[in-house]
């Protein structure tokens, strides 16, 4: 189960882990290659096949389990100790994919490669059509704090004890467990506060859609001293929340983790470490992330009910699959990539024109960044922008998924945007490798900065001057800031959609980040605006 | 030794922390004792977070909406004229 979901999750320190256990409790390896490549056709009894199915449903799609997965399950003779302990597994499953790649770890042992086949991939269930969400799943436990230790730890520190862990009254020494996780990770405050961490659980919660947890620690942080609009803002719009750069960083990297694991890296850490955040607080932001994931999987494998009446709700999976540990796989040579838009993706390839409406919403900010960076024209950009969505409407049909549907988006608006360019200008291109080869980049501007930009101006005025800055730039650096700075896309996305290779790609990064600093210089050195060192 | 002009070239490596643990020391000892590669590299890690935090070129809600629905205006009648 453990390989399966680590190979679900697109995760090859776990796939290396797993494989490497089962080699040693002596499975073939022939037979574990095919468990990877797809486990339904792997001779797996009909009733471990159905726990299978489950557990990867659980895992990627969380959200979309029901009251009828366990009936199937029943109607399969699977005990519900069994399912229970398959529900654990998927939420330890979650756990340490997303600390892995949290981390960075690499892999114990020469690592097991990840079959791009399809066969995880496509995993969209029709959830919005399935009946019977309601849980619990288990039989609550009715024991009073007095009778076990761990619920009167729950008692103590939460002013109750939640539902998610009643329900697991079949396994009384995993509740005691995690209750001594809950107090290491959340309660002790080693580095971060008490209050970063539960905005952290409620953050990736709600991109979760888990509504229970969403719940509870909306609950937690009002009576930590959050106003209810603030949690709500939190909730809807952590960006439209009053946090500072830094905390907003700290969400900012914590989603990334928990949605677009494929997508993190060491750049996400060094994002953090500019921010004035000590290595010790990013690891402890990792594992509060990883608990997190493990939490809302095991609240939607045991359909726990809400402890309070949620302060918001979430849809049954329609717009957006759920995604706790995204399947991504990065692109291989020929395979599939998985992808948060697949859902929508197909049903317009199926004819459900509305449905591209969900992806518009979803990436029009990006498209339009996009335009602007090559086009260095809001207006013009607006424009761009319908041209744009209506040549991917077009071409939809032909979208096979082998890159992520927004990688593919944002380089049909490039190709847009840089046509009309060369209509505009027909001297002024992006193409032009020579000078980032030949002409080594010489800081003019060796002036240091004051120790706190950000204080200097408020932040209108601060958008206002990097907007200028970045307009300043010739287009084939601003695209590339825009889409590697602002965006964060990674290298190779970045490289993907302006059809650039690698190492053009960085040298014109860096370029664009060394002009960018010379011209915002002026304004942000010792001495501007009365700025201190 | 490493020269400046191998510190800025290798910079934008280094700022994402993409350079080999042995690349790392040289660029360290170098930074230590040169000023200006000091300010240079300080300034770059400032101008990202400035940059990354700025919010830059957001489009507006009340923007976004009327594109959208031009744009799926114009997407509907497509796919019934499909």
């Amino acid at each position: 189960m453990l390989l399966t979901l680590a190979a679900a999750n697109g995760n090859t320190y776990s796939a290396t882990a797993h494989y490497q256990m089962l080699c040693l409790l002596g499975e073939p390896e022939e037979w574990l290659d095919q468990l990877l490549r797809d486990y339904r056709h792997s001779d797996l009894p009909r009733a471990d096949m159905a726990l299978l199915d489950f557990a990867v449903k659980l895992g990627v799609n969380g959200p979309a389990i029901s009251h009828e997965d366990i009936a199937g399950l029943t109607a399969q003779c699977c005990a519900s100790e069994i399912v229970l302990d398959t529900v654990l597994i998927a939420a330890w499953a979650s756990f340490l994919s997303c600390l892995s790649t949290g981390v960075g770890a690499s892999p114990d042992f020469a690592p097991v490669p990840i079959p791009p086949g399809a066969v995880f991939i496509t995993k969209a269930p029709h959830a919005e059509e399935s009946a019977h969400h309601a849980g619990p799943y288990f039989a609550a436990s009715e024991t009073e704090p007095e009778q076990f230790a761990p619920f009167a730890f729950f008692r103590e520190y939460f002013g109750f004890v939640p539902n998610v862990f009643r329900a697991q009254s079949r396994r009384p020494d995993v509740i005691a467990a995690e209750a001594e996780a809950l107090r290491l990770v959340l309660l002790v405050e080693d580095r971060l506060t008490r209050i970063q961490k539960e905005r952290i659980l409620l953050t990736v919660s709600a991109a979760n859609r888990n509504g229970y947890f969403v719940a509870v620690h909306s609950e937690i942080l009002g009576a930590l001293g959050v106003s209810p609009a603030d949690v709500d803002k939190l909730v809807a719009d952590y960006r439209r929340a009053d946090l500072t750069k830094a905390e907003v960083a700290l969400l900012d990297v914590a989603l990334k983790l928990a949605e677009e694991p494929s997508g993190f890296g060491p750049q996400d850490v060094t994002r953090l470490r500019s921010h004035g955040f000590s290595d010790e607080e990013i690891l402890e932001a990792v594992v509060m992330t990883s608990f997190t994931s493990f939490l809302n999987t095991l609240q939607f494998g045991l359909g726990a009910i809400p402890d309070f009446v949620p302060r918001r709700t979430f849809p049954r999976i329609s717009a957006k699959v759920a995604n706790l540990l995204a399947p991504k796989v990065r692109p291989t040579g020929d395979g599939l990539v998985t992808d948060a838009d697949a859902e929508a993706v197909a049903r317009v390839q199926r004819g459900n024109c509305d449905a591209f409406e969900d992806l518009i919403n979803r990436h029009s900010r990006r498209v339009y960044r996009t335009l602007v960076g090559i086009l260095g024209n809001q207006e013009e950009a607006r424009d761009a922008m319908q041209d744009t969505f209506l040549k991917a409407f077009r071409h939809l049909g032909d979208f096979q998924g082998r890159s992520k549907f927004s990688t593919w988006l944002v380089s049909i608006a490039s190709n847009t945007g840089l046509q009309l360019l060369r209509d505009r200008k027909p001297l002024q291109s992006l193409d032009d490798d020579a000078i980032d080869a030949d002409e080594t980049f010489r800081p003019r501007q060796i002036r240091a900065w004051s120790e706190d930009p950000e204080q200097l101006y408020s932040k209108a005025e601060m958008c206002g001057l990097v907007e200028d800055s970045l307009m300043k730039l010739p287009a084939k650096y601003r695209i590339v800031l825009m889409l590697r700075d602002i965006e964060q896309l990674s290298i190779e996305e970045a490289a993907t959609a302006l059809g650039l290779g690698i190492p053009a790609l960085k040298s014109r990064h860096l370029r664009g980040r060394l002009m960018l600093r010379e011209a915002l210089t002026p304004h942000f050195a010792v001495g501007a605006k009365g700025g201190t060192a | 030794m490493i020269s400046c002009a191998d510190f800025i070239a290798a910079i934008g490596d280094y700022l994402d922390g993409e350079v080999a643990a042995e690349v790392r020391v040289q660029l360290e000892a170098h930074v230590s004792h040169c000023t200006t590669c000091q300010v240079v590299y300080d300034s770059a890690r400032k101008t990202i977070r400035v940059l990354t935090d700025s919010g830059s070129f957001d489009l507006p809600e009340t923007a976004a909406k009327p594109i959208a629905d031009k744009i799926m205006a114009r997407v509907r009648e497509q796919g019934r004229t499909s």
